[in-house]
């Protein structure tokens, strides 16, 4: 047997023996490449931002070639709009809230009707009584005149009260037909000198167009 | 299988401060290592009958087709499990402690513990690799052993990592070397990588992508820093060992390990993944600082050597070792490489991925392993490897084997990734232009087996020898006690 | 430096940072992703498979797909078209315009191109040209838009856009494989909307496309004497391929649940993360092999003569 791996009592003595050092080169190596990495990271990594895929390189990028599209604005408009104005009572995710009695918006047969008649009803001049969605019954609450309240005139109003509630007959899980500005001055023509909450009753016997 | 009768003395017989000879400290191993070393050659030969099944689907996609248990999607992961956690795991395991024996001068602790631990090992790696075949995979890549077989695998490893650990505290010799720094951190690498994933990913598993990501990490952090550290450790410490030179620098052997322990664990995301761009950019910058491991090993060892092939020279061991660092280069810079310069994103989805990791696989762990198991195995059994030709053409043939697998491999994954750009190229007609190559790469993989074979020729050669000579004394003792004149008998 | 203890810190330390890198984040980030709206028709994305389909995914893991089959489309950069999709009332303002942004026209050619609206005017230039084209064609009370068409390799072949993590939100477990034997299947169901063919395909896959290396995954068929009437889902073959006469060839159910799951792998909804103008592959690149996104039905929708998809 060879002798070399027997002789020697202190194999750890032996191994750590070499006691050269480190190549200057290999430090400035190291150094240069730290910097190049982060400047590498700097330029593509985005930051750690989770939106950010290949071959973007920054959020701006991603947000810059977003689609333009009238319907799609016309959607992210309203989802705009309803974080604004209505996710403080219906929830960002349409929920609903029954700490004060907020009905849901997500599958409720109101937010899908085949027509949209009543929800520009209740979102121009509010709504109030007891109220039954998808078989739940929501008691106590009432909604304010939000859409009569939003800023503009006529025109922007039911520019922006359609936008809402295209976003929400279209997210949420719901699915129904989006709603035009004109739908909307139609319906809010014909109730423009109402000034008290609708109720429940009165909304199921307007037309749902 | 019969315990040696020559029991080691126990360690406190020693005095303190005074050191226990090499021989009692193989002898304290032979059994555990006998058993960790058989095993990972069982699992071996038994991972090459699954690469064959799987190899020749390629070329007849009909042949079998009626057994869902032999389908290419179950027999390619029980080749791979079989060679990662039969094979290179415990092998690696194998040479692990006897390192940390050796380096600490004192004898293995707890050996029936590992026994214990390595039939574990082996009960959990059949067991998964049977559930794999019964279509019970997990579906995460490296890690598709369910979670009935993760179990004892697990174990298995606490008990000898246990015992490495005790083994490691008891050390007479205090001072570490890089060697002991490259082992004791693997000996803690792989239960928490293993229960991370097994966890997050099959017990409670996580939601969506992060799967992928998660399973991307184990990956790499077994495949690259798991396998590094075992193997350097073991070049490391045979190099020198074997020319009989002074190892060159252990700043140098400790650049490498802070390189691997701090950078090489944030590989692993591919550039095509679809995750986050800060990820996958993360992990090109880590396969590019791999190259200063690369590096500083490739110094350190050249120098070592005296920077000629000279000291190689009749020493098929060495060779291994040699071999195995210049893989260990090549598959760094590829993985560098297909991160840094593959503009089209795909490249790690050719045949040149199977490339990178073959290489580091075959090229690397495994070249470092025979050559350190090469080394071990006569000073555990006392007996001289019985065909020391064969280790020479082992060598030959495992280095034909992994160049021949792994060049051809390459090409077609780059003339794969040339073709996909064309979008009019019909893909079955860009598969059949890689397929000349595929073929070539077989015939990598024949003289692969070939040198395996040789291997455990000589493996047996040792056990054999060492049982017959135990039989004779032994036989000659009770014979001579027989036949001792009557009057002579107490 | 010779206490054992400061090997398991710097071990402990190492495993941190990448654990704490690669594991917790990614948990924080992609692992509570949530639904997502599509943009611009903002509908809910990605939605849960179907019963079926999930069944079919354990089919696809038991029986390895992924070792051969990737689940990612990659993308390398994003280009512009400029589409223009009404002329408005002033046309000779209207040709002026065209004159600026393709020089190289002649006056009837851009004439013939008013004819037939909406056409692409613009193909492949950057986000900047498209937004100036666009521009200088809307000052002529024209109306056009910038269609946004992602580049790469894969686009065209695999996807219209690359994949992102929402594609797999609700897979478990998330197989995007590492290699691609054969194709990269995250829009299969867009491609190959038959389920059919992928029956057969499964059966025998040369029969569905010639030359192909995929193995015969004839376990997941079950050959049955004909009593009576041929069952409906009985597979209709070749007569070389076929069983002999009197018996047909049936999928079980994990085949039924297999060919589910691949027909709702469709990654091609264009989303924040990944914007794409999905109408573009039909008005700019009808000569490609694109998919024609959407939920309408692709182009390229006969399999047996479309060997670059499979």
């Amino acid at each position: 047997m060879s002798a070399e791996l027997t002789h020697s009592g202190s194999d750890a003595t032996r191994a750590a023996a070499g006691r050269n050092s480190v190549p200057v080169w290999l430090v400035i190596l190291l150094f240069l490449l730290l910097y190049w990495g982060m400047v590498y990271f700097d330029e593509r990594g985005a930051w750690f931002n989770e939106q950010v895929y290949a071959p973007y390189q920054a959020l701006e990028e991603v947000v810059a070639f977003q689609p333009p599209s009238g319907e799609g604005d016309f959607l992210r408009k309203g989802q705009q709009l309803y974080h604004d104005n209505c996710a403080v009572c219906h929830m960002d995710g349409g929920t609903g809230n029954p700490a004060n009695n907020c009905p849901n918006l997500a599958g409720s047969e109101w937010v899908s009707a085949p027509g949209p008649g009543r929800l520009i009803r209740i979102v121009s001049k509010g709504a109030t009584g007891t109220i039954e969605v998808n078989g739940k019954v929501w008691s106590g609450g009432t909604m304010l005149a939000m859409g009569d309240q939003m800023a503009g005139d006529e025109s922007q109003k039911a520019e922006n009260i359609a936008a809402i509630i295209s976003y929400i007959r279209n997210t949420f899980g719901n699915k129904a037909s989006a709603v035009t500005p004109k739908q909307v001055a139609d319906v809010r023509s014909q109730i423009k000198d109402r000034n008290t909450y609708f109720s429940p009753e009165e909304l199921k016997a307007a037309p749902d167009k | 299988m019969t315990a040696p009768s020559a029991q080691p003395a126990s360690s406190t017989a020693v005095p303190a401060g005074q050191a226990v000879p090499v021989s009692e400290i193989d002898i304290s191993c032979r059994l555990p290592l006998l058993v960790l070393f058989v095993g990972a050659a069982k699992w071996l030969v038994i991972g090459w009958i699954f690469a064959l099944i799987g190899s020749v689907k390629f070329h007849s996609p009909g042949l079998l087709a009626d057994y869902a248990w032999l389908t290419y999607g179950r027999v390619h992961p029980a080749f791979t499990n079989s060679v990662i956690y039969g094979f290179c795991l415990q092998a690696g395991l194998g040479v692990l402690l006897w390192l940390i024996a050796r380096l600490g001068g004192t004898p293995l602790a707890h050996r029936w513990l590992v026994v214990v631990g390595a039939i574990f090992w082996n009960f959990g790696v059949a067991v998964g690799v049977i559930g794999i075949l019964a279509g019970d995979n997990t579906g995460f890549e490296h890690l598709e052993m369910p979670s009935y077989a993760a179990t004892p695998v697990f174990l298995g490893y606490l008990l000898i990592g246990l015992c490495g650990a005790i083994t490691f505290h008891r050390r007479r010799e205090r001072k570490l070397s890089a060697s002991h720094w490259f082992l004791f951190t693997a000996l803690f690498w792989f239960p928490w990588i293993y229960s991370t994933a097994n966890l997050l990913l099959v017990t409670f598993p996580v939601r969506g992508v992060a799967q992928a990501v998660i399973a991307w990490w184990y990956s790499d952090n077994l495949l690259v820093v798991w396998l590094s550290l075992v193997g350097l450790a073991s070049v490391f410490y045979f190099v020198p060992k074997l020319t009989g030179r002074d190892f060159r620098s252990h700043y140098l052997a400790m650049f490498a390990y802070w390189i691997l322990v701090l950078s090489a664990g944030w590989g692993g995301i591919p550039t095509s993944a679809p995750v986050p761009v800060w990820m996958p950019v993360l992990s090109t910058i880590s396969s590019v600082f791999f190259l200063l491991a690369v590096i500083a090993v490739g110094l350190n060892v050249c120098e070592s050597i005296g920077c000629s092939l000279r000291a190689v020279q009749g020493k098929p061991e060495v060779s291994f070792l040699i071999f195995a660092v210049i893989a260990f280069g090549f598959a760094g810079l590829m993985r560098a490489g297909c991160a840094m310069l593959d503009v089209n994103q795909g490249l790690n989805l050719t045949w040149f991925g199977p490339a990178m990791s073959q290489l580091n696989f075959y090229g690397f762990f495994t070249m470092a392993l025979f050559g350190a198991v090469y080394v071990i195995m006569p000073r555990l059994f006392g007996v001289e490897l019985p065909w020391p030709r064969l280790v020479r053409a082992h060598f030959w043939l495992a280095a034909a084997g992994v160049v021949l697998l792994v060049v051809p491999l390459t090409f077609a994954g780059i003339f794969e990734e040339l073709n996909l750009a064309d979008p009019q190229k019909p893909f079955t007609v860009v598969m059949h232009s890689t397929m000349a190559f595929l073929r070539v790469s077989t015939l990598g993989d024949l003289l692969l087996l070939f040198g395996h074979i040789f291997f455990l020729a000589n493996l047996s050669g040792v056990v054999l020898g060492f049982y017959r000579a135990r039989a004779a004394t032994a036989y000659a003792e009770v014979t001579a006690d027989l036949f001792k004149p009557a009057g002579a008998r107490s | 430096m010779n206490f054992g203890p400061l090997i398991f810190l710097a071990a402990f330390f190492g495993l941190t940072c990448s654990w704490f890198g690669f594991v917790l984040t990614p948990q924080f980030q992609v692992g509570r992703l949530q639904q997502t709206n599509t943009i611009p028709a903002g509908a809910l994305y990605p939605v849960s498979r179907p019963g079926l389909a999930r069944q079919g995914l354990s089919v696809y893991r038991a029986n390895g797909c992924a070792y051969c089959h990737s689940q990612q489309v990659g993308q390398t950069g994003t280009t512009c078209d400029v589409v223009l999709t009404d002329p408005g009332t002033n046309q000779t303002a209207l040709l002026v315009a065209l004159r600026k942004i393709r020089p190289a026209l002649s006056e009837s050619e851009d004439k013939e191109l008013l004819a037939s609206l909406p056409k692409t005017i613009r193909q492949g230039v950057t986000k900047e040209e498209a937004d100036a084209a666009v521009k200088v064609l809307t000052s002529s009370s024209a109306k056009a838009t910038t269609w946004i068409v992602p580049v790469g390799p894969d686009i065209p072949r695999w996807g219209i856009r690359r994949t992102v993590a929402e594609d797999y939100l609700f897979d478990y477990p998330v197989m995007t494989g590492s290699q691609r034997v054969g194709p990269d299947l995250a829009n299969v169901g867009v491609r190959m909307p038959d389920a059919n063919w992928h029956l057969r395909h499964l059966y025998a896959p040369r029969s569905a496309v010639k030359d192909s290396v995929m193995p015969l995954y004839r376990f997941l068929f079950e050959k049955r004497r004909i009593e009576g009437t041929r069952s409906p889902e009985a597979l209709t073959l070749p007569p070389e391929l076929g069983p002999e006469p009197g018996y047909e060839i049936v999928p079980k159910p994990e085949a039924i649940a297999l060919v589910a799951y691949l027909m709702s792998l469709r990654a091609n909804e264009p989303l924040f993360d990944a914007p794409v103008s999905v109408a573009a592959a039909v008005t700019s690149n009808s000569d490609t092999n694109a998919p024609s996104g959407g939920t309408s039905t692709p182009t390229n929708a006969a399999p047996t003569n479309t060997p670059p998809t499979k």
